[in-house]
């Protein structure tokens, strides 16, 4: 045998090693972002939930194990409804570990009785600013007085807009405001308006927009307000009619309603 | 969409970035040296970020940016300016509040005449407004000849030392 080939020979056996090696550690990796993903998983409420006479239902579909989109709905406090969708920027574990501080900083603050959802985004804004951990999210958080079915919510930058679908149409919320964890100081405003009878509010990641077919943000906007219109917000229909193989899901995707029952 | 690019350039008094194609910041260590470096240069006193080339921005790099606005604002420096002038980036940017920290335009301002038409501008005192003006018109000079001026943002990293980089915050 030829020098050439015995190196070749052995380089060949060290790449056999190198292979194993690297498998055993891509499979102890995936082990370890399985868990995590099950552990997150198991902080988000069931895909359908009914508290207060309001049902929720919600999809997640994460572009890697663990997602960087997260939601939530419970009862602080008889009578009010607290809920929300929430987008951590980046994906993956770093922004998967913001999503779960969050859950702790909205059930804490909520169970002191604060339930303004501006002065609630004011807060975690001032703690994640404090943190010091470079990442920020785009939020819309609720609070629903269920007798008079009065909701209050705040926008923290988030995309596409939430959708108000009743039998007539589908509109907007109205509102606007800045990413939470980004500015120092920003202010907040808590909106409100009623809850509709039969209604049904729709929320979705911003994931949405880059599946949906259209150039720009507002094209995509107006596809999805469409697609809600004629699933009349259905989220298991909406996933499958958003669901395109070429592409996967190169973001996050959740979907969320709440709707009266 | 063409892969995302960090291009800086510095001009006398004046800090420009400028971001091109699909830009997605998944570089593992953040840019917080650089901008720390930027900020701890007492000769820069404005800022421009060109998107003139930009096709998208992921959520990582706009809070890069607002980190910059709110960095000169703490350091009592005049909004940075924005150039955009595709509508879309425009709307992407509005709906993260940037219209509230930056001087967002569709294109550079030439003359101190536009400068008056800068709604965030027409308070200023007359130094801030020769600045911004000068950073307008330093980008306005960096064109296609010129473009060696810019370097790579990815590339400055990599110059600073492995351990500048990696090292981690405890």
């Amino acid at each position: 045998m030829s020098k050439p080939e015995q190196s070749g020979a052995l380089g060949y056996q060290q790449l056999v090693e190198e292979n194993a090696k690297l498998k055993k550690s891509l499979h102890a990796l995936e082990q370890d972002q399985l868990a995590a993903y099950q552990m997150q998983h198991r902080l988000l409420p069931a895909n359908q939930a009914v508290i207060e006479g309001f049902r929720l239902n919600c999809l997640l579909q994460p572009a890697l194990h663990l997602s960087g989109d997260f939601l939530d709905f419970w009862s602080p406090q008889s009578n009010k409804l607290v809920f929300y969708i929430a987008d951590v920027s980046g994906s993956g574990s770093a922004s998967a570990l913001v999503t779960i501080l969050l859950r702790y900083l909205l059930k804490k603050y909520t169970s002191q009785g604060e339930l303004s959802p501006a002065a609630l985004c004011t807060k975690v804004n001032n703690e994640l600013l404090a943190s010091g951990l470079e990442k920020h999210l785009t939020l819309v958080l609720g609070c629903l007085d269920i007798p008079t079915r009065q909701l209050t919510y705040t926008l923290a930058a988030h995309l596409p807009v939430p959708l108000i679908i009743t039998q007539e149409s589908v509109k907007e919320l109205e509102g606007e405001g800045l990413p939470v964890g980004l500015f120092p100081g920003a202010a907040y405003k808590d909106y409100t308006c009623t809850f509709p009878e039969q209604g049904r509010l729709c929320l979705a990641s911003d994931g949405v927009l880059e599946v949906l077919p259209g150039q720009g943000l507002q094209a995509r906007q107006q596809k999805w307000q469409q697609l809600v219109a004629a699933t009349g917000g259905d989220v298991e229909t909406l996933l499958q009619r958003l669901a395109n193989p070429l592409i996967g899901w190169p973001d996050d995707v959740t979907l969320m309603t709440l709707s009266g029952c | 969409m063409h892969t995302g690019k960090l291009l800086a350039a510095q001009s006398q008094h004046t800090f420009i970035l400028k971001l091109v194609g699909d830009v997605r910041l998944t570089l593992c260590c953040t840019l917080d040296q650089l901008l720390e470096r930027i900020f701890a240069d007492k000769e820069i006193n404005s800022f421009v970020i060109d998107l003139s080339e930009t096709e998208n921005l992921d959520s990582t790099t706009l809070g890069l940016l607002a980190k910059i606005a709110v960095q000169a604002a703490s350091n009592g420096l005049a909004q940075p300016s924005i150039i955009s002038p595709n509508q879309d980036i425009t709307l992407l940017l509005e709906s993260m509040g940037f219209r509230q920290y930056f001087i967002l335009l569709k294109q550079p301002l030439t003359t101190s005449q536009a400068l008056q038409e800068v709604p965030q501008l027409a308070g200023s005192e007359d130094h801030i407004k020769a600045q911004v003006l000068a950073a307008h018109l330093t980008l306005m000079s960096m064109n296609e000849q010129n473009k060696a001026a810019f370097k790579s943002v990815v590339q400055a990293l990599e110059e600073c030392t492995g351990s500048d980089c990696f090292e981690s915050k405890d």
